[in-house]
């Protein structure tokens, strides 16, 4: 009888600790779940306001007075000059196209594999790519200088007829973007129409209700609206996986497709995708640690979801790792007077010797060095240093392939040495700034946890006794014949 | 005079009692709908399947995306050539990839063109729900005429609904 007794307590421990350690197991009400995140969202307090007003701030400073000064007095206010026409605006484009990466993408990949434990961090990705998208967007815009003609690149005629050349890589980028942007928008929105539903329900204030009420559509969650969102997102999955794909292809072209050394290579597209889903699971980790803090998420972002997330960022760091050395010894190997003169300027005392190194340092040494183990991927402050560190080492990369490169060419009497100007640093710290901004905004106007994914997984997640312990299983309802 | 009630459920199991109970008071299939916080499949309800339509929605989106893309790669450049060192006018590799973005881009919208048109939103008007929904609970939308309402609705208390409104009063 004793050990009976014994055993019944062991298996109400094995329980509390399996519902601890998976939130599809542990399940609350949909209105407990409801309430929770509504209240995070309607939530202003002080701290909000202060970094709503010092992000402001910081946008107007950059996009909106640096800008505008670039605007009035020309590109000459920005430090690309022969041979470096293109600085950190360029740098700064790929770096936010890469950003984009990991939110869409990851979502997809992991919706397309029916990883369930991506439930609660789906909506967050996705968000960050529909901002990345948006601040990178800008880029092609303050680099042209002439910003006001914009249009040229649009798919119009000129009023002499004349067409843009769609076979240019720049267009490439252009409709590449423009298609992302729509897929990522939209790849957003249909799975947040259940939730703005909800929210539409239970707001209290008046002017939220009605938005909510706009942007839910009406939605009920009859029979048929869930069906075709299903299947709507089912498409959208396997179509938005490519798309991303193509996107920083194209934009690796836009370098590959030259004749400028250090640039053209044939692991550009990869090596971009590659680093592309590298820096952007490493924003996502900064970010998912980021809310869960600030927004009181503990209990949907837990330690098994920064732990899948540190070892995806593990992974990429290998795979990065691989595409860069395979990209470095073929071209060392080669030894091409040109590279060699960029190696000489990149390594060992030359000028750019810092971003070279500290590229290494930040993606490889330290992201190893913070989530080789469990616990280092499952605290959230070492696996947001990680992330950030990712996200530095990952910048100086797209540094040393725009302007780095650009410094030493074939013609030592044409060689160069760029420095970035403080109004091109002006327009990055704002660029950064809006992002950051765009996500404290959206924190207060949607809710950041996809409450009835969260709820479906809970219904289908059941913990089974079998012999004598207790097995977690899955019931896939959505799939019942 | 058919009029339309909505019956709240706190559970699946309730609810699908509650539709085999309608079935044998004599409402229609047709006339019986499910609404739901969280998706749940035709089949656990005992349901007929919702025909899903969305892939003559897709398909055709690529395939007016691909002949845009081949409009203004192709057509464009035949509309003004411009003969350059000998090169084709026309070329397709580099005109694959304006192709392939329009293809998707043809998808992406059309897909949600299907979606909206096949689930019947924006539907702002609609009277037939309740919050409680958001919560959890599960609606049992139904026509049933004057004289029988009483007896379903006895009924469906007695299988646990915890409310039944009463929507709209309709002709059909």
């Amino acid at each position: 009888m004793s050990s009976d007794r014994g055993h019944e307590q062991e298996l109400a421990h094995l329980e509390r600790e399996l519902k601890a350690r998976d939130l599809l197991l542990d399940r609350r009400s949909r209105e407990e779940m409801n309430y929770e995140v509504m209240h995070a969202m309607e939530r202003i307090s002080l701290g909000w306001l202060l970094a709503a007003f010092v992000l402001g701030g910081l946008v107007f400073l950059g996009l909106g007075l640096a800008w505008a000064y670039q605007i009035k007095w020309g590109l000459g206010v920005a430090g690309i000059n022969r041979p470096v026409f293109w600085g950190v605006y360029i740098a700064n484009f790929v770096f936010w196209i890469g950003i984009s990466h990991a939110g869409t993408l990851i979502s997809a990949i992991l919706r397309a594999v029916g990883a369930e434990w991506r439930r609660p961090i789906t909506r967050a990705a996705e968000a960050m790519t529909v901002f990345a998208l948006m601040v990178a967007g800008m880029y092609p815009l303050i680099h042209m200088g002439r910003t006001w003609r914009f249009y040229w690149m649009l798919p119009a005629p000129t009023q002499r007829l004349i067409w843009p050349n769609f076979r240019s890589p720049l267009m490439w980028d252009m409709m590449a973007i423009l298609t992302y942007l729509t897929g990522s928008l939209i790849f957003l929105y249909l799975p947040l129409i259940p939730d703005m539903a909800m929210a539409r329900d239970h707001s209290k204030a008046k002017i939220r209700r009605k938005l909510f009420q706009i942007l839910s559509l009406g939605w009920r969650g009859t029979e048929a609206e869930w069906k075709h969102l299903h299947v709507a997102m089912a498409i959208f999955t396997f179509i938005i996986i490519p798309v991303a794909a193509s996107v920083h292809t194209i934009v690796s072209w836009d370098f590959a497709m030259s004749n400028v050394p250090g640039w053209k290579s044939t692991i550009f597209g990869p090596y971009f995708v590659v680093g592309a889903i590298y820096s952007g699971v490493g924003a996502l980790g900064v970010v998912l640690v980021l809310v869960r803090k600030f927004m009181g998420f503990g209990y949907y972002l837990r330690e098994q979801h920064l732990d899948n997330i540190g070892k995806i960022m593990l992974t990429m760091t290998f795979f990065w790792t691989y595409f860069w050395y395979n990209g470095y010894l073929t071209e060392w190997y080669g030894a091409e007077r040109a590279l060699d003169f960029l190696r000489e300027f990149m390594t060992y005392t030359g000028p750019a010797a810092p971003f070279f190194y500290g590229m290494l340092v930040t993606n490889i040494v330290i992201p190893i060095a913070l989530l080789w183990s469990r616990a280092g991927r499952t605290t959230p402050w070492t696996l947001a240093l990680a992330g950030i560190s990712i996200n530095i080492g990952m910048y100086l990369e797209r540094y040393i392939i725009v302007p780095v490169t650009l410094s030493r060419n074939r013609f030592p009497f044409s060689w160069g040495h760029y420095v970035p100007s403080p109004v091109e640093l002006l327009i990055s710290l704002g660029s950064l700034s809006m992002f950051i901004l765009l996500y404290v905004l959206l924190s207060r106007i949607v809710p950041l946890i996809s409450v009835w994914e969260v709820q479906e997984g809970q219904v289908m997640h059941v913990i089974r006794r079998v012999g004598r312990t207790l097995v977690p299983g899955v019931v896939h309802w959505h799939k019942a014949e | 005079m058919r009029d339309r009630y909505l019956a709240l459920f706190d559970d699946v199991e309730h609810a699908v009692e509650a539709l085999t109970e309608l079935r044998a008071l004599g409402v229609p299939e047709g006339e019986i709908s499910v609404i739901s916080g969280i998706p749940v499949a035709e089949a656990i309800m005992g349901r007929p399947k919702v025909a899903n339509l969305m892939a003559r929605w897709a398909l055709p989106g690529a395939l007016i995306g691909l002949v845009v893309g081949v409009l203004f790669t192709m057509g464009t450049t035949l509309m003004y050539p411009i003969h350059v060192g000998g090169q084709p006018i026309v070329s397709l590799p580099p005109s694959m990839v304006i192709i392939y973005e329009f293809t998707m881009l043809g998808v992406i919208l059309a897909t949600l063109t299907g979606l909206l048109a096949q689930a019947e939103l924006p539907r702002l008007r609609e009277k037939a729900y309740h919050p409680a929904i958001s919560h959890g609970a599960i609606g049992v939308l139904f026509r049933c005429d004057d004289a029988g309402f009483a007896q379903v609705r006895e009924r469906l208390l007695a299988l646990g609904a915890s409310e039944i409104i009463h929507v709209d009063r309709s002709e059909s």
